[in-house]
């Protein structure tokens, strides 16, 4: 299975998403409840399932053009967009996941940079 | 129904799940298949049973005597998988029994499901995503009777099955030089030839039925057929097939005439590298008539109904 590139910023250093506090945190995929109403207004619910999957949104910003070519030949070519699975280790818990890309991933210059560099934002689920 | 099943059914909400388990039995396979439809595995009852999406038809209960069908759907595409690999080998599982149970995610230490069925798999459905059974219960009604369709001249057995019993001789000779000779014009027939092998001594002195020998000496001595008889070439560059050695003219020991009839009748290719050249004696196919039976001898076993109206023999 694929990995998620390693993205450098100078030399070994590694260039991590942003940690505006909101995006190295998670959220569940699905809602695994399901609801019915009945008589009386009474709604039952239940869950569907007993494992609950994760989704992050991730955003990289001041990627170099380097780095942005990395993401991009990987979601293009190595994974196909949201088609093939892949391990990502969260930079919330430095645990490795099994994901893949929910949605498109979105690439901006940053403004007054040349196209130097770039902003990048994506959403992950777990398989 | 187990009373903790009973309580979590009146519960107005509940973060546990309903969970569905089926478990498919097949006759020669000691392990049975269990799936579950939940996205993890679920270990009940001592077994393991493997996430699996699957779904089924709302089960319908009829007072007009029908047999109930509903569908199973296992949505499986790896080819390779267990089910798929079981499927190929084990005709569809037609005649497995599937188990189909719900248990609850809070409650798998139960030893009883809060719903336990059993059905039959009627018939099997591969598509690119999923494979389908239909199962119910077996309606002995629609099946067919008499088992066998009978019919004055053609015979119902399978060639070389176990009800036809025909086998095919095991005699067969490589050989060197053969030469696929032409017959000059019709009805004369074509003949094969060859040096340095004797078609009497190797070949077609083991044909059923039997013939006989005629003349002593061994350059002019030949093998009469009883019947004409059949035989397979293989190896040749051109003229592999079926023959059939015509009774009419004996086999000699360096050359055997073949039928030229509308059938049988091959038009021989010359082979100039002579190539090496297996016969086999015996019949490789039949048409299920009487008449192949007889060339066989092996009309004890011919299937047609002679006694039946109709055909040829109506």
């Amino acid at each position: 299975m694929a990995s998620f590139p390693t993205l450098q910023r100078r030399g070994t250093e590694t260039h991590n998403p942003v940690d505006d506090g909101n995006n190295l945190g998670n959220e569940l995929a699905h809602d695994p409840a399901i609801r019915s109403l009945s008589a009386g207004g009474y709604v039952t619910s239940r869950s569907g399932f007993t494992r609950l999957a994760d989704s992050w949104p991730v955003k990289y910003t001041s990627l170099t053009v380097a780095n942005k070519k990395k993401i991009k030949d990987f979601e293009r070519v190595t994974v196909v967009a949201g088609s093939d699975s892949f391990t990502w280790t969260s930079p919330g818990d430095d645990t490795a996941y099994t994901v893949r890309f929910l949605g498109k991933v979105k690439y901006t210059p940053e403004p007054n940079t040349n196209a130097l560099f770039w902003t990048v934002e994506f959403m992950l689920e777990e398989v | 129904m187990d009373s903790e099943y009973l309580k979590e059914s009146n519960k107005i909400a509940s973060p546990y799940a309903w969970l569905s388990l089926v478990e498919i039995t097949t006759t020669g396979y000691a392990t049975p298949l269990r799936y579950t439809n939940n996205n993890s595995d679920v270990s009940w009852g001592g077994n393991t049973y493997t996430r699996m999406p699957f779904r089924m038809d709302d089960v319908n209960v009829s007072t007009s005597g029908e047999f109930p069908e509903f569908k199973l759907e296992i949505g499986d595409v790896d080819l390779a998988g267990d089910l798929r690999t079981r499927v190929a080998a084990a005709g569809g599982l037609v005649g497995s029994t599937v188990r189909f149970m719900i248990v609850h995610s809070d409650h798998l230490t139960l030893t009883t499901a809060a719903v336990d069925e059993y059905a039959d798999i009627l018939s099997c459905e591969l598509t690119n995503k999923a494979v389908v059974f239909t199962i119910g219960t077996p309606n002995l009604l629609t099946r067919r009777l008499p088992r066998d369709r009978y019919v004055p001249g053609y015979c119902r057995h399978r060639f070389m099955g176990s009800l036809c019993q025909y086998e095919q001789t095991l005699y067969s000779k490589l050989s060197l030089f053969m030469d696929f000779v032409e017959g000059a014009a019709a009805p004369a027939p074509h003949y094969l030839y060859t040096e340095n092998f004797s078609l009497i001594n190797y070949i077609f002195q083991y044909a059923e039925p039997r013939g006989y020998m005629s003349g002593t000496n061994i350059s002019t001595q030949t093998w009469i057929l009883s019947k004409d008889t059949g035989f397979v070439i293989s190896g040749s560059d051109y003229n592999d097939g079926f023959f059939l050695a015509d009774s009419r003219y004996g086999v000699k020991h360096n050359q055997v005439f073949v039928v030229r009839g509308a059938s049988y009748g091959r038009t021989f290719v010359n082979e100039p590298n002579s190539p090496n050249v297996t016969i086999t004696l015996g019949y490789d196919k039949c048409d299920h008539t009487l008449e192949a039976c007889r060339l066989r001898d092996n009309s004890q076993n011919y299937g047609g109904s002679p006694g039946i109206a109709g055909g040829i023999y109506g």
